[in-house]
């Protein structure tokens, strides 16, 4: 259904216009009205909450849709949805939801999310932002990098040190405005890909937080941003796939109109096993996506399967992009084809939402945490 | 469409790696190590493979599930049961009661004639004619399931073993797969009689499709064998493991876990009559994953793995058969791109 719809809100309106946004670098303002009429901001939040209420393989296919149009578009949703919605529905109170959850899942504005600093950014517990508290209140001074959505969102959720002593409990989340004084949202960052999508650092100096701006309990701040990006995970995978599934459209359209040699390149058995194993690797990611969304649906731990869905989705994409501007020869280089935007596009998904090597150790980490429940194997030679 | 096992599906899976740890493992090594599977093992493994779930006969799926616990201990013992497990499930599309349908005592090898055997018309009939020179599990088979692509009386068929003009040639010294019961079979004039008809070209695209899906399977296993040593192998060591070595352990469970949900859907699909794309897609994979993973898991282990007394060394051979063995990875990529785009013109 969703899936549906999606894809043919791409088809119209959002595949002929990515190429003037990317191109400009402009955040598209009313196709992001429309998406949010649509629905598309709070699809995984429940209806209550003025949200969609769909589980996360559907909301997985409609960011895949979304990013086979235009992965810049897609990712804006994306962190609104996982990384906003998501933890503001799990974490937050009923206060909370009605002030900071209901406006941003009914379409009415955009969330972003602050982590990453200048020097902390895999490694998240060195992250140096402190929210001092002072009475019933904290002050936040520091500053974030890399924000999605910084200078276009209504609220963003922040993490900041609140215990320097702890090493276990040292950061809560806290919901900041962006309106708020002393929030400076700077200049926007000048990207390979996701051109249309802004990029942000964003400073606090001595930004007044109320109590009830403190999404969970006081030093749950980094279990809250893991287990969101557990979440998240997921969906950066199936961004990825709709990248590659674009990357494979112009590459099959282009095997059958172009010729070399006095016939269609479609002829060629090495062009034509490219496109196969191209294709091959897009259903096997997309099913690895499909997997760790449902496994969360049904509330079981998903860590080491949607690691594994974004490692193995994020590195296709990127070999797939590769092969169809390969594939399209000196016209894949340039930009009056689309490729050329899916290259540079495809390139972040290895690195933003937790990087190939996080993923790696992620995985390696479950495998061996689980080598003691696996059956013992031991063989007699 | 989403990948996870229900609760049926699960009990299978259990089961089946229960019998493989008890059954077939303490078996794996001779099998490989004398290249012949004992009549008594040969029946146990064809006997579990087709076992009913829950009063109907197995579908795709749980086959693919048993034939990947099987293969996690021994990729030969499943060559034997996949190719009974195929065999019995084409044989099942008409009801064989006249040619020992019934017979417990069966065991099926499934045969595609592709160029070197073709049924043709005659006079007398259907005559199959030819050779064909590597056959899984053919040495233990009671009966073949002969699917045929060529020649004007194209389907498929059963032929008893011991049908006259028949012949199983010796068992082939491959590099893997040691005891499947890998062998030739010659056939000289064989008559086929009406009783022997089993479907048609339809049917023999089925074939194909399931015979995809039990490569896979069987592949998977290989795979996770791979993954099972590997971690016995890093967790046997004191503290942090070398990043080199969780890589390679990330990259063997990534590759292996695309093959494997890619295989789940391929075979639930083709239990619905689509799929057959998806089974040259997951077959594909599971052979990549198969000998990616023997690879990596040898090298984690190091020089013990390199011993012909370690389960690795068998994996790493039987792994790289799976890339060849039957259908190659470029036949598999052939398939995929004529499904993708206009087939070529030979």
């Amino acid at each position: 259904m969703i899936q549906h719809m999606v894809r043919e809100f791409v088809d119209a309106e959002v595949i002929p216009l990515a190429h003037e946004w990317d191109s400009e670098k402009r955040f598209p303002v009313p196709t992001f009205k429309q998406l949010g009429e649509l629905g598309l901001f709070g699809m995984i939040t429940p209806e209550v909450w003025g949200g969609a209420g769909l589980d996360g393989s559907a909301y997985c296919l409609a960011l895949e849709e979304l990013a086979r149009g235009d992965a810049s578009t897609c990712v804006a949703i994306s962190v609104t949805n996982s990384l906003y919605c998501a933890p503001m529905m799990k974490f937050g109170n009923d206060a909370q939801r009605e002030r900071w959850l209901q406006p941003c899942a009914s379409g009415k504005w955009l969330g972003a999310f602050c982590l990453s600093e200048p020097e902390a950014g895999s490694d998240a517990q060195a992250i140096k932002t402190r929210a001092e508290r002072q009475g019933e209140q904290y002050v936040l001074n520091g500053g974030k990098a890399w924000i999605t959505n910084g200078s276009v969102c209504g609220a963003m959720l922040v993490f900041a040190v609140t215990n320097p002593q702890s090493e276990r409990s040292r950061i809560s989340a806290f919901i900041v405005a962006p309106d708020q004084a002393g929030v400076k949202v700077l200049g926007e960052e000048n990207k390979l890909g996701l051109r249309s999508s802004p990029t942000n650092q964003v400073s606090f100096q001595d930004v007044v937080l109320s109590a009830s701006q403190r999404l969970g309990a006081e030093g749950e701040g980094l279990a809250i941003a893991l287990d969101t990006l557990d979440g998240g995970r997921a969906g950066i995978a199936a961004q990825a796939v709709g990248i590659a599934q674009a990357s494979y459209d112009a590459a099959r359209g282009y095997l059958l109109e172009r010729e070399a040699f006095g016939r269609p390149l479609a002829h060629f058995e090495a062009l034509r096993h490219q496109l196969a194993r191209m294709a091959t690797e897009i259903r096997g990611a997309r099913l690895l996506y499909l997997r760790a969304a449902a496994l969360r649906d049904h509330g079981a731990r998903n860590t080491k399967a949607a690691a594994i869905a974004k490692l193995h989705a994020s590195e296709a994409s990127n070999r797939i992009a590769y092969q169809a501007m390969q594939m399209h020869g000196g016209y894949g280089y340039v930009a009056d084809y689309p490729v050329e935007r899916f290259y540079r596009d495809a390139r972040v998904t290895t690195i933003y939402e937790g990087t190939s090597e996080i993923q790696r150790l992620v995985i390696a980490r479950a495998l061996l945490a689980d080598v003691e429940a696996r059956t013992t194997r031991s063989r007699s030679v | 469409m989403y990948p996870l096992l229900n609760a049926v599906e699960q009990q299978v899976r259990n089961r089946a790696a229960e019998m493989a740890m008890d059954h077939v493992d303490p078996r794996a090594a001779e099998l490989d190590a004398t290249g012949h599977c004992p009549g008594p093992f040969v029946l146990l493994l064809c006997t579990q493979i087709s076992e009913d779930v829950e009063g109907s006969a197995p579908t795709l799926m749980h086959m693919a599930l048993r034939l990947e616990e099987v293969a996690r201990c021994s990729a030969a013992a499943a060559a034997i049961a996949g190719a009974h497990g195929v065999g019995q499930f084409i044989a099942r599309h008409r009801k064989l009661t006249d040619l020992r349908g019934h017979d417990p005592e069966m065991t099926y090898a499934i045969v595609f004639a592709a160029t070197g055997l073709t049924a043709n018309t005659t006079d007398d009939g259907v005559i199959l004619q030819g050779a064909i020179p590597v056959v899984p599990a053919a040495a233990y088979a009671t009966a073949f399931i002969v699917v045929c692509e060529r020649g004007d009386a194209a389907g498929v068929f059963i032929i008893s073993a011991d049908v006259e003009g028949v012949t199983v040639g010796q068992e082939q010294a491959i590099m893997g797969l040691l005891g499947s019961g890998t062998t030739s079979l010659h056939c000289d004039g064989v008559e086929l009689t009406r009783a022997g008809w089993v479907g048609d070209t339809k049917l023999a695209a089925l074939a194909r499709a399931a015979t995809r899906i039990a490569h896979a399977a069987q592949a998977i296993g290989i795979a996770e064998a791979g993954l099972d040593a590997a971690l016995e192998h890093a967790a046997s060591k004191p503290g942090e493991k070398p990043q080199s070595v969780q890589w390679m352990l990330a990259d063997i469970a990534t590759e292996t876990e695309a093959a494997r949900v890619s295989l789940w859907d391929a075979a639930i699909a083709l239990g619905s009559g689509k799929g057959y794309q998806g089974a040259a897609m997951c077959r594909l994979l599971a052979a990549e994953a198969a000998v990616g993973s023997s690879r990596r898991a040898l090298q984690i282990v190091g020089e013990g793995g390199m011993l012909r007394s370690s389960v690795l060394e068998r994996l790493y051979r039987d792994a790289k058969v799976m890339e060849i063995l039957g259908e190659t990875t470029e036949v598999q990529l052939g398939v995929i791109a004529d499904a993708l785009l206009p087939t070529l013109s030979h």
